[in-house]
């Protein structure tokens, strides 16, 4: 985890009369740009090893090779790769996500996957969003509780527990919540699944257990590295400083200490949401929560190329934003790095 | 057997012109999951319906109506689909049944039930059959049902190219058919048939209306009416206040939902969100039936999954290799290790329980010394075969290295292939020498003409011989009962013989259900009662 501890910062060019902040961010979009061409490159490569085709996919086991060669021929499969590719790339690129192909077998109608897929973002969202209000408080506060009690039995259990929890993976964790919350006490329902033509917003008590299991995994990381953050600043001069002054020690570790602490903490905030972002599949998966991951799922099952590369790409969109963002903040927020050099 | 008093009730059955049905005829070619399959599942089988252990609720309470029915299937993503011409996975096949009818439905003991249509009526030669259709049926939409329905349907189907019930309409001469009145035709078939309605329960056959084809807005006859569906998440179906079975359905709504993670849809039923969920894993059975908290439906039924030998490719080649291979077999061990218990040994044949078969043939059990024996006689001693599995069926894979552990005592060297379970009917099906399939409850002469003969879709043996094939058309074209069943027993006594297929065991149909649901009867023809979800109600 040191890696974390250490991101990559800025060097910001006081000389510049633009904004300090600008070509950094500039040169860090045109990046993150470049990236995301070879993601969908993978991406469509990706999906076009993986054996068989959406028509199999539909048909199945009764695929007879006219069945297979009507639906190739409709959905223009037999086109080359390259060709494939280059279709949807530009329909990307102006704003068209393209139509979900295993949609359109089955309905012999265009399905544009723009209209499938709102819904789960919006429910992926609020997902990641409940567990990330939860995270950002709950880790900065166990972190430097942990970190001004270290060495004490409170901070042990903490980083115990903490250990615990990160080496648990969610199906693990998802499945302990369900036996215990919803299948002996019978307090929350055991899947997050949400009445057609209802919205999660009438069903929040769905919510719990996803954003328990994801917090279990989270939390644990982050307040870890908001410990080890907030020790190394505890340690540092300008803070025995500070103390020497007089100064109460909560003051010290919220006025003075806790700003330059933050640094690796929002790094690995961001990284955390991220992986809410993209990794939330499993977590969708166990609880039948009807998110983007488990679409994404669905749709690699069903060889929908089309769906998995725009929806890999909005993931990867949202990763790299965020990427940028995290980058931002920690200068913003981090007054000693305003000034390195 | 369990009682179905609720289940059929009198004013809406006729017997079958042709059928003095008790178990038999039967069912349906079915299409294999694929994605269903993914998530590892048995699907298919058929028979003799055994309760799981707990009692069912009292046949003769007074049904109770209202509520939502809540059902949660192992689901497809975005293909998921209300046309039948495309219907695919298994949480297809049930929101299709719960739109639309069938001409003949199979009751859970296999037994025949007619639906839409009321009587087949035959030609001297069975070459030209009369399908007299119910009157009084009315669409969601509010047109009455008639002839011109049920022939556009059998052309639509025909014309798809990707209708599971394909093979089924192969032998129908669509071109001549001839509508008698509104609710008569006529259908003549390119060989006789002496029993036709059996090839109509095929769910994929289910009558769509005359000229409809937008399948996102779907129209049918059945007890419940679409009215939202999110392809991949769930879908809701309502009441159809008109429909033909006076009294039913008694929820006023059935709620459909995907959730393709096994462990998620058990734990939806243990919390209460579903009534009922398909496709429990063998484990998950016996767990849940040990406790007692929900029902375990256990519908036995000849559904397998079955080893394939190519009968044409090396070394299988020799019909002694085949038979050896059969011997090497330790069917009650398969059955205990694969299926956790559950279901039935096999003797090489399909469809036990289901007309025409051939139980007079001795059970085969493992003779090692035998097997030895027949393979040094092809000179085929100590051979190293690959056999190709796959978790994409629930005991595939299981039973794949059983068999491989078992093989080694003859000194027969398997190699098992686990490939991926998505594509495993994709990639090399149909073209490996030794491999591995499922098939669903299918009546006997429909599998065989699926399955075994020279233009068969499905010939997953490479059995092809002009001489079996002729034998079947004798079969099939023999009306005089006694002498249809000497023939079709000859017929198996060939596969009995020579065949391809190793058939170790049949599999059962494991779901789970709450106790508040009613008037569902496991079955061994389809999951969860056959979905037939007008009888059911919650208490």
């Amino acid at each position: 985890m040191s890696e974390l501890a250490a991101p990559e910062l800025p060097i910001v060019e006081v000389r510049s009369r633009r904004h300090p902040l600008a070509g950094f961010v500039l040169r860090r979009l045109a990046a993150g740009v470049a990236t995301l061409l070879v993601v969908s490159v993978l991406l469509f490569v990706g999906t076009n090893v993986l054996p068989g085709d959406v028509a199999s996919a539909v048909l199945g086991r009764d695929s007879t090779p006219a069945g297979l060669a009507a639906i190739r021929t409709e959905l223009h499969l037999n086109r080359p790769a390259p060709e494939r590719y280059w279709t949807w790339l530009s329909g990307f690129v102006h704003g068209d996500l393209g139509s979900s192909v295993a949609g359109q077998a089955v309905s012999g109608q265009p399905s544009p996957i723009s209209g499938l897929i709102g819904d789960r973002i919006r429910n992926t969202a609020v997902l990641a969003l409940f567990t990330i209000a939860l995270l950002i408080p709950l880790s900065i506060g166990f972190g430097v509780f942990s970190a001004m009690r270290a060495g004490r039995p409170v901070d042990h259990a903490i980083t115990g527990i903490s250990l615990g929890l990160i080496s648990l993976p969610e199906f693990v964790t998802g499945t302990l919540l369900v036996l215990l919350l919803a299948q002996w006490w019978g307090l929350l329902p055991g899947v997050s699944l949400i009445p057609i033509g209802e919205s999660v917003f009438s069903n929040l008590s769905i919510l719990v257990l996803p954003v328990l299991t994801l917090l279990a995994a989270s939390l644990a990381q982050t307040t870890r590295m908001v410990r080890a953050g907030m020790l190394e600043v505890l340690r540092s001069d300008y803070v025995e400083w500070a103390r020497l002054s007089g100064h109460r020690e909560l003051d010290v570790v919220l006025r003075y200490a806790l700003r330059n602490a933050l640094a690796p903490t929002v790094q690995v905030i961001a990284l955390n949401v991220q992986w809410l972002v993209g990794g939330i599949v499993v977590t969708e998966y166990v609880f039948g929560y009807p998110g983007i991951g488990q679409a994404l799922v669905q749709a690699v099952s069903a060889r929908d190329v089309p769906y998995v590369l725009s929806v890999g790409m909005l993931i990867a969109i949202v990763y790299i934003s965020l990427n940028v963002l995290a980058d931002v903040l920690v200068v913003l927020l981090v007054p000693k790095l305003r000034t390195a050099q | 057997m369990a009682s179905d008093t609720d289940f059929a009730p009198s004013e809406i059955v006729r017997a079958d012109a042709n059928a003095t049905s008790e178990l038999d005829r039967t069912l349906t070619r079915r299409r294999l999951l694929d994605r269903a399959a993914a998530a590892g599942i048995v699907i298919g089988s058929a028979g003799l319906v055994g309760a799981a252990g707990d009692a069912w609720a009292a046949p003769s309470a007074t049904p109770k109506r209202g509520g939502t029915l809540r059902i949660g299937m192992v689901g497809g993503g975005q293909s998921e689909t209300l046309d039948p011409n495309l219907a695919v996975s298994t949480i297809d096949t049930c929101r299709v049944l719960t739109l639309y009818d069938l001409l003949v439905h199979a009751r859970p003991d296999l037994s025949l039930e007619m639906r839409l249509a009321t009587e087949f009526l035959p030609n001297k030669d069975a070459t030209r059959w009369t399908i007299k259709l119910r009157k009084g049926v009315v669409w969601h939409n509010g047109k009455p049902f008639g002839a011109n329905d049920v022939m556009y349907t059998l052309r639509r189907i025909a014309a798809s190219k990707t209708n599971g019930a394909l093979p089924a309409v192969q032998p129908f001469d669509l071109a001549h058919m001839r509508k008698v009145n509104a609710v008569e035709f006529e259908l003549p078939l390119h060989v006789p048939i002496a029993d036709l309605s059996p090839a109509f329960v095929f769910y994929p056959m289910v009558i769509v209306q005359d000229g409809w084809k937008d399948f996102r807005k779907p129209v049918g006859t059945g007890a419940f009416m679409a009215s939202k569906f999110k392809p991949g998440q769930g879908s809701l179906f309502t009441k159809n206040p008109h429909y033909w079975m006076s009294g039913l359905p008694y929820v006023d709504a059935v709620e459909i939902s995907s959730i393709p993670d096994p462990q998620a849809r058990l734990n939806a039923l243990l919390s209460g969100q579903v009534h009922g969920v398909e496709q429990l894993s063998f484990a998950q059975a016996k767990e849940q039936q040990s406790k007692g908290q929900i029902r375990v439906l256990v519908g036995n039924g000849p559904q397998i999954v079955p080893i394939t030998m190519s009968a044409d490719l090396k070394p299988f080649n020799d019909v002694r290799v085949r038979q050896a291979f059969r011997l090497m077999a330790d069917r009650p061990a398969l059955i205990k290790g694969a299926q956790f218990g559950y279901g039935q040994i096999g003797n090489d044949l399909a469809g036990k329980g289901l007309k025409w078969y051939a139980n007079a043939l001795p059970q085969r059990h493992q003779d090692i010394d035998k097997a030895k024996f027949l393979l040094k006689q092809a000179g085929a001693e100590n051979p190293t075969v690959t056999l190709y599995s796959s978790t994409a069926i629930a005991g595939m894979l299981e039973s794949a290295t059983i068999f491989a552990q078992q093989a080694k005592k003859a000194g027969v060297t398997v190699n098992v292939n686990n490939g991926p379970p998505d594509t495993y009917f994709a990639a090399k099906y149909l073209k490996w020498a030794f491999g591995q399939t499922n098939w669903p409850a299918i009546p006997i002469p429909n599998w065989i003409n699926e399955s075994l003969t020279s233009k068969a879709f499905y010939n997953e043996t490479h059995w092809k011989r002009p001489s079996f094939d002729r034998l079947v058309l004798k079969a099939q074209a023999e009306q005089h009962e006694a002498k249809a069943k000497e023939l079709w027993f000859e017929v198996q006594k060939v596969l009995y013989d020579q065949g391809g297929y190793l058939i170790w065991g049949f599999a059962p149909f494991l779901d789970g259900v709450s106790k508040r649901l009613n008037g569902v009867v496991p079955s061994g023809f389809f999951a969860l009662g056959n979905f037939d979800f007008q009888h059911f109600w919650l208490s």
